[in-house]
């Protein structure tokens, strides 16, 4: 009987131990399958999430892999022109990449060489893939060619893109033309630009004149301005907001200066405009009555609209572009207000930013995401990929919206754009003249920013001429010859 | 034609793996068991071989070489056929981790031979005389019975083999791991830890309590010391980490394996701050673009690699993984990412689990201490490994330099890791051949009492209900083996330890037979209902 108890005994204590082991074998099991899984997820987000970063990269030699059996794509305009093709030289079996109109599109489409900018480096992927059915490859194959690239479908339109270049001419400045019911944009233009097929050959050059030139900079998108006058439509917005119903009873009494805590601000020219309402002293781009409607907001309310209006804040755009900048707080000095308010001091923008503001108040208030490109397909046509109009958000009211399109229309009729007056279509807009240099106000960059025809705008126009002096002198007649070109077409 | 085979074979590789992988993962359920579900085996067997038909026509199809062809009936003929040896030889064979086995050698013979053709050809040499070792390493090991109590030969063998190498070993990428012998050039840390997992295994063997951890802890850490001192990390970091997981398993104890990990945090830190070599690893981890010029540099291209294949790859010989330095060795994984797709990856990944797991819970069925230690120690091994190498290509966390046990390029690696997958089935195949022998018997009895009570008229359904007997151990009396009654009617049996009686008895597992519970089997004959029970995998 004690045997057979020591044996019991025994053998409980091996199962016990059994039991326990099991136990922890459980746990050096999960151990290394949750090791193994969190490694597994890490892998697959890692490559799937930075897949075109590292495609892209200079150091990845799978784009040369991939051009040894593909030719890079083609990027088509919106009117079917081709903007950018790559051929085979025959001689030495390179690809050479051909851009039909030349500067043209220098930094929209930009370049494919020296880590490539524009369309062509955000697309770098798409080009140079090939997507053809297998039965296209094997047709291209016994022809012995290589497979023809994924094209990629801008949404620019030769004509409008010629159009601004030339009203733009050899003056430094960019433009930017946009749909404002879709996003898409239709002609981006920067000068000085620079022929994309011989840039290798120029590149040290470039490189060494950039500082002062900005040819290889799109100032569209990355031209970092005092926006000036055109930011009375900011000013504008937030009155409209804080005074809905009585805002039409806004007079101010310009003398030609403005001065508190020793800050004088002075209207372009030091003209004296006298007794005007709201949409007078818009018209007018009255900088003293600006200064003081400014005073009067509320800052909290201010910073927030432009917030909202994207200032500080990311663009809906895949593109590189610079962040706008505004600085308004409670501790701002007066004097900052009053710069502020006229777009001057520390207040700055891309003419892309204020592109979209344009787009927003010419549609209601909605906000359409922008896109270059409307769609990437293979070579033979088949899409794989679809841009669609989809928006970005809603930057203010569809009443606020439409009273700011009166004033800018009233800009056109009684004001400061006169030269667009009498065109055959009903243009609105706002011009500005950003002083850039502090010791020399006579300085100053020309912007216009409007839309056509008012009551239904179809297309927007911003521009910015360096510079040159007044925007209605100088910019507004750069903004006509484009809508000129645009209801030609 | 070429076109389409070039585009074309790498989904139906990537979905065969997926099928693989999934059927793998549906047997860990099984292992042992005799009933083991023979669709199955056949289906893994088969694709095996399908996918490497596919590899072998895509890279014959891109490189027009007849070589390949030839290279890979050859394969295909050996593979084949020690398959076959094996499962002749030894007919209680874990057969799926065999053919696991046989599945990671074959992919990683694909992506080699892709790569460097005669580097390919070295390996599969070596891979057939480790298939060759694999069907003589059973019998070996039940002649082989003292082998518990060389507690420490082998400690002493595997220091002297990691010194000689520090002191006169060849430095291979800035560490000192091998050394030259009549031509053949040999990476002894490799061997060692099939060494170092047998000291692990018998000193904990009568028991792991303070004393003897601190015994084994001090020449583990001798181990890993000189590992360290001859720059190689990643197996010093290995050598650590099976310490760790052995005493936990020998001691039950999570405060020493918690202490354990903290201390080797500590240490990690110290090795950071006192060697330059390995800040550089950090770095080029914790930054890789930043240092891609240099130390980043093998680093990066393996993260282009693994993200330009997409989710079924560029297809055999359609990427260009060879970018990264020492691909073939280091950086395989990328490789077999980029050519043969994330999903195939993630079945790779899924499968070392799958090999650990059918090496853990074999674990706990051996009924030997010292071999369920051994058996534990070699499964940590393997996906420890496993998890360094892909987690160094993959950014998971820093490179160490370690190889991909079965698929990287490199003799010893493979030879090793062979070694050590033989040594886990033969345990596995003597404890198989021994409890066929228990329910033979078993089965003969329930015969008899069915006889017996058909006799005497009574209905003999009762009888199959018969329970699963238990095996206890009856030292002092030398009675014949027979099922008896204990009383109730859970039935014994008793063991006669005489040589005669059980081929096995003098293997030295006399000793520790008395916690065989059956049911955590299944056997010859055995309801499967009840054989099922205490399964592996779910558990």
């Amino acid at each position: 009987m004690m045997r057979n108890d020591r044996l019991a005994e025994q053998s409980g204590r091996k199962q016990r131990e059994k039991r326990r082991m099991r136990r922890d074998i459980v746990f050096v099991q999960w151990f290394f399958i949750l090791l193994f899984f969190a490694m597994g997820i890490f892998l697959c987000t890692y490559s799937f999430r930075y897949k075109r970063e590292l495609f892209d990269n200079t150091y990845n030699s799978r784009e040369k892999k991939m051009l040894a059996k593909n030719i890079r794509g083609k990027i088509y305009s919106s009117d079917g022109q081709v903007l950018a093709q790559s051929i085979q030289d025959e001689s030495t079996g390179k690809q050479v990449r051909q851009y039909p109109y030349g500067n043209l599109f220098a930094q929209s489409v930009g370049y494919a060489v020296e880590g490539g900018s524009g369309i062509e480096l955000a697309y770098n992927y798409d080009l140079v893939n090939s997507d053809l059915s297998l039965q296209e490859k094997a047709d291209a194959d016994s022809r012995g060619e290589l497979y023809q690239g994924n094209a990629v479908y801008s949404t620019l339109d030769t004509r409008l893109q010629k159009a601004a270049s030339d009203a733009l001419g050899s003056r430094k400045g960019a433009v930017i033309v946009s749909d404002p019911k879709t996003g898409a944009i239709l002609a981006m233009v920067s000068k000085p630009d620079f022929d994309p097929e011989t840039l290798e050959d120029n590149w040290q050059r470039y490189l060494a004149e950039d500082p002062t030139v900005g040819r290889l900079l799109n100032r569209v998108t990355q031209g970092y301005y005092p926006p000036g006058s055109t930011f009375k439509i900011i000013d504008t917005i937030e009155y409209l907001k804080e005074h809905p119903d009585d805002w039409q009873n806004y007079s101010y009494t310009c003398t030609g200066d403005f001065i508190v805590d020793m800050e004088k601000i002075h209207c372009f020219h030091y003209e004296v405009h006298g007794q005007e309402n709201l949409l007078q002293s818009f018209a007018n781009s009255c900088n003293c009555s600006f200064a003081s409607l400014g005073l009067s907001l509320d800052r909290a309310s201010w910073s927030s609209t432009m917030k909202k209006l994207m200032f500080d804040e990311d663009l809906p755009y895949d593109l590189p572009y610079v962040k706008s900048h505004v600085s308004l707080d409670s501790t701002t000095s007066t004097k900052e207000v009053m710069q502020l308010s006229i777009g001057q001091g520390e207040t700055a923008m891309s003419p892309f930013h204020m592109n979209l503001i344009t787009n927003a108040v010419a549609d209601d208030g909605t906000l359409m995401k922008p896109r270059l490109v409307s769609a990437v397909k293979t070579a033979s046509g088949t899409a794989l990929e679809q841009y669609k109009a989809e928006q970005a958000g809603q930057l203010l009211d569809s009443q606020s919206a439409e009273e700011i399109r009166k004033m800018m229309r009233a800009v056109v009729t009684e004001g400061t754009a006169s030269k667009l007056a009498d065109a055959s279509y009903e243009a609105a807009g706002k011009t500005g003249s950003a002083e850039y240099d502090a010791n020399d106000e006579s300085k100053s960059h020309a912007w216009f920013t409007g839309m056509a025809p008012v009551d239904d705008p179809k297309i927007t126009v911003t521009v910015i001429v360096e510079g040159a002096g007044s925007g209605g002198d100088a910019a507004v007649p750069v903004a006509k010859e484009i809508f000129d070109a645009y209801f030609a077409m | 034609m070429r076109t389409y085979i070039l585009a074309l074979t790498r989904y139906p590789i990537a979905i065969n793996m997926m099928i693989y992988t999934a059927i793998a993962f549906l047997q860990i359920r099984m292992i042992g068991h005799r009933r083991e579900n023979d669709l199955a085996d056949r289906l893994l067997i088969g694709i095996l071989f399908l996918n490497q038909m596919l590899a072998y026509f895509t890279i014959y199809a891109a490189q027009k070489e007849a070589r390949v062809l030839f290279f890979w009936l050859f394969q295909a003929a050996v593979m084949a056929m020690a398959i076959f040896l094996y499962r002749t030889f030894y007919p209680n064979c874990n057969r799926i981790l065999y053919t696991h086995v046989c599945m990671m050698l074959s992919i990683g013979l694909i992506i080699i031979t892709r790569l460097s053709f005669d580097k390919a050809v070295r390996q599969f040499v070596i891979a057939a005389i480790g298939l060759v070792v694999t069907i003589a390493v059973p019998a070996l090991m039940k002649k082989f019975r003292y082998a518990r109590n060389l507690v420490y030969v082998y400690a002493l063998a595997g220091i002297l083999a990691l010194a000689a190498v520090l002191i006169v070993g060849r430095a291979v990428n800035g560490s000192n791991l091998s050394f030259t012998i009549a031509g053949v050039t040999m990476q002894p840390s490799e061997f060692v830890k099939i060494l170092y997992v047998l000291f692990l295994a018998s000193a904990y063997y009568y028991a792991a309590d303070t004393h003897q951890i601190l015994a084994a802890g001090f020449f583990a850490m001798i181990h890993v010391g000189i590992l360290i001192l001859s720059r190689d990390l990643g197996s010093g970091l290995i050598y650590y980490v099976v310490f760790l997981f052995m005493t936990l398993l020998a001691s039950g104890k999570y405060r020493y394996f918690s202490a354990g990990i903290g201390l080797g945090a500590v240490g990690a830190l110290i090795c950071v701050k006192l060697f330059s070599h390995v800040q550089v690893r950090v770095t080029a981890w914790l930054n890789p673009w930043s240092v891609i010029d240099g130390m980043g540099y093998q680093l990066t291209q393996s993260l282009f690699a693994i993200s330009g294949g997409g989710l079924f790859g560029a297809g055999l010989t359609q990427g260009t993984p060879t970018d990264i330095p020492f691909v073939e060795s280091d950086f395989i994984f990328a490789a077999i990412c980029e050519e043969m797709g994330l999903l195939f990856g993630m079945c790779l990944l899924a499968l070392c689990l799958v090999i650990f797991l059918n090496m853990l819970w074999s674990a706990l069925n051996f009924a030997d201490r010292f071999y369920r230690f051994m058996s534990f120690g070699f499964a940590v091994t393997y996906i420890f490994q496993s998890f360094l190498t892909i987690g160094g290509e993959v950014r998971f966390i820093p490179l160490t330099g370690v190889t991909l046990p079965l698929v990287s390029y490199g003799g010893s690696s493979v030879l090793s890791t062979i070694l050590m997958f033989s040594m886990v089935e033969a345990i596995f195949i003597m404890q198989q051949d021994r409890l066929a022998g228990y329910a033979r018997r078993y089965e003969a009895e329930q015969r008899r009492r069915r006889r017996t009570h058909a006799d005497t008229g009574q209905r003999a359904a009762r009888y199959r209900e018969l329970p699963m007997p238990q095996v206890r151990r009856q030292p002092a009396l030398p009675l014949r083996e027979s099922f008896r009654t204990d009383g109730g009617s859970i039935p014994v049996i008793h063991r006669n330890p005489s040589p005669s009686e059980d081929k096995y008895l003098d293997d030295g597992m006399t000793e520790d037979l008395s916690d065989i519970d059956l049911r955590d089997y299944s056997v010859v004959g055995f309801d499967d209902r009840a054989g099922s029970r205490g399964q592996t995998g779910s558990q």
